[in-house]
């Protein structure tokens, strides 16, 4: 909670025009130009920041604990690849803003319900069964990419990219996505119990007096709910899903009442740390946003493999 | 009805987990066909069959995991089917064959999953759910590791884990699915022992899916044989003898006579 208080006023006070911490307060409550800055720019891009990476930790510590995988992250099932064909198709018509923003939600609603229907056949749905059906709809989706980013013209191309690698500088519309985090967590809070039953297998948990269909339907909705409203604000960030709940249970344990609002915070605060660092690292150029987030991933994921192959 | 009710005397307590007509399929194959057999308070069955014959179908079967395909489980004379989730729990658990363990989680926290069908809305655990957990790992020798990681444990330490989760559970039916697996034969003795005692005392009954038919034939007060085409046959011990066995196993088996009881060997 401090940690992201913390991050909060960093990302408020970073930038091409620096305001010193101790003058933030100030900033906030008077006028002129560093509260404009702070207010109408600094913050809710940090908002942005904090809800995104909230919804994407959340989406990934309730799909890994769907899939019984700890590799599972929100996209796995290919949620992303539907959003970003779904984006780059309004981006090559020439559309922008809340188009955008509409064909990456419809995209990855596609996504869910075709991995939904295809996996959930004659015989009951496992979780591997539905991993791979997963993981072959995403493929296809990457190949509909390539399709779509080889066709682009060279003017739409960069923000094609832009969008593929996550991108906050664009995020409007945050209502939604807050809704959701609040709605999601709220959810999620009441599952938690018959999630730490189901960590340990549907067997298990079917025998201990758990509804398992109805939860795993519960669970699929609500992970597919929140990473689809991540992805229509700020495009496919990576690694936060991933990384995030592992740390958390790591430092707290899997307790799923305790794991899912750690999780989120700690995605929240992250993103917003990686955010100003994207903006502010090679200023005025902005990086994009999954690029920094996934440079910070991918050596905190290895280390915490490592860390595991040493019992713990 | 009323009327009747002062002059008819108490009729018997309905059995603990009965089958009635039950036939149970996994695809082509039949487990068993019109199978009716009644577990009551303080008896202890041993099902027996051949690998594939379906032991394990027809204990997730009677434990309401599973519809069978004619025919009804009744769990204290109720319809299994008709039961809501958490109040079946309560009464009736199952020892799995394998445990599954994906996420971190310590040996205490585990055997608390036990505890969920008595917890509340928040899953929070109280004194007693706590009290319970912790008397289910003295009796299963784990006091020592409730805060040890369990994917540091053995197998046996995590079998033992697996019968300290349902002793936390603390249903009044035990369906146990092949127990002993990965047990030293000093726990195989002393856990069912300790569990055998508190059934007859508590009134409690236990189904046990086993491949060891001299373990059955120690523990046990019933038999139960699944011969693996629908074919099946329930009876006390004097079922586990070696024209019996050696048509359930396709195999002849021998027996010997033990200082505690018949020991059965394969010929």
């Amino acid at each position: 909670m401090l940690a992201a208080l913390v991050a909060f006023a960093l990302a408020a006070a970073s930038g091409s025009t620096p305001i010193p911490l101790a003058r933030l307060p100030a900033a906030l409550a008077g006028d002129g130009p560093a509260a404009l800055i702070v207010r109408e720019l600094r913050l809710p891009r940090a908002f942005a920041a904090f809800v995104t990476g909230g919804l994407l930790a959340l989406a990934g510590a309730l799909m890994q604990v769907l899939l019984r995988n700890p590799l599972a992250d929100p996209y796995v099932l290919g949620l992303s690849g539907g959003a970003a064909v779904g984006a780059l198709t309004m981006l090559l018509a020439g559309l922008a803003g809340v188009w955008v923003d509409a064909g990456a939600a419809a995209g990855a609603l596609a996504a869910v319900v075709l991995v939904f229907g295809l996996a959930h056949g004659r015989e009951a749905w496992s979780p591997l069964r539905l991993l791979l059906t997963g993981v072959v709809t995403a493929a296809g989706w990457s190949a509909l990419i390539a399709l779509l980013l080889a066709l682009a013209p060279d003017r739409a191309l960069r923000g094609m990219v832009f969008w593929l690698l996550g991108d906050l500088s664009a995020a409007a519309r945050l209502a939604p996505a807050a809704l959701t985090l609040a709605f999601g967590l709220g959810a999620a809070l009441l599952l938690a119990p018959r999630l730490n039953v189901l960590m340990h297998g549907e067997l298990a948990a079917a025998s201990l007096g758990v509804a398992v269909r109805p939860l795993r339907l519960a669970l699929y909705a609500l992970a597919s709910l929140c990473a689809a409203a991540a992805v229509t604000v700020a495009g496919p960030v990576g690694f936060v899903g991933l990384v995030v709940p592992h740390g958390v249970r790591l430092a707290a344990g899997s307790d799923h009442r305790l794991l899912l609002p750690a999780s989120a915070l700690a995605g929240g605060t992250l993103l917003v740390l990686a955010d100003t660092l994207a903006r502010t690292a090679i200023a005025p150029q902005q990086l994009p946003l999954g690029a920094v987030t996934a440079l910070v991933g991918v050596p905190a994921f290895l280390w915490l493999l490592n860390r595991g192959r040493h019992g713990g | 009805m009323a009327a009747d009710a002062g002059t008819a005397t108490a009729p018997a307590p309905a059995p603990l987990l009965e089958a009635r007509g039950l036939s149970v399929e996994v695809g082509t194959h039949r487990v068993c066909t019109g199978l009716g057999f009644a577990l009551r308070a303080g008896e202890r069955w041993g099902l027996l069959g051949a690998n594939g014959s379906g032991k394990t179908t027809l204990l997730h079967t009677l434990a309401g995991l599973r519809a069978p395909q004619a025919g009804e489980v009744r769990l204290d004379g109720l319809p299994l089917a008709a039961l809501a989730p958490r109040r079946r729990a309560l009464r009736l658990g199952l020892l799995p064959q394998e445990h599954e363990d994906a996420f971190p989680a310590t040996v205490a926290e585990t055997a608390l999953t036990g505890r969920f069908p008595h917890l509340g809305r928040f899953g929070h655990a109280g004194a007693a759910d706590r009290a319970a957990v912790e008397a289910a790992l003295a009796a299963t020798g784990l006091a020592a590791h409730a805060q040890r990681q369990v994917a540091t444990l053995s197998g046996g330490e995590r079998r033992r884990l697996g019968f300290a989760t349902l002793l936390a559970q603390d249903p009044a039916v035990l369906l146990l699915d092949e127990p002993t697996n990965h047990l030293d034969l000093g726990y195989q003795v002393r856990l069912l022992d300790a569990l055998a005692a508190r059934v007859a005392a508590e009134g409690r009954g236990w189904i046990m899916v086993s491949h060891d038919a001299t373990l059955v034939a120690r523990f046990c007060t019933h038999v139960l044989l699944v011969y693996g085409d629908g074919r099946t046959a329930t009876g006390g011990p004097q079922l586990l003898c070696p024209q019996q066995l050696s048509a359930l196993y396709g195999h002849p088996v021998l027996r010997l006579d033990g200082p505690l009881g018949p020991v059965f060997a394969p010929g």
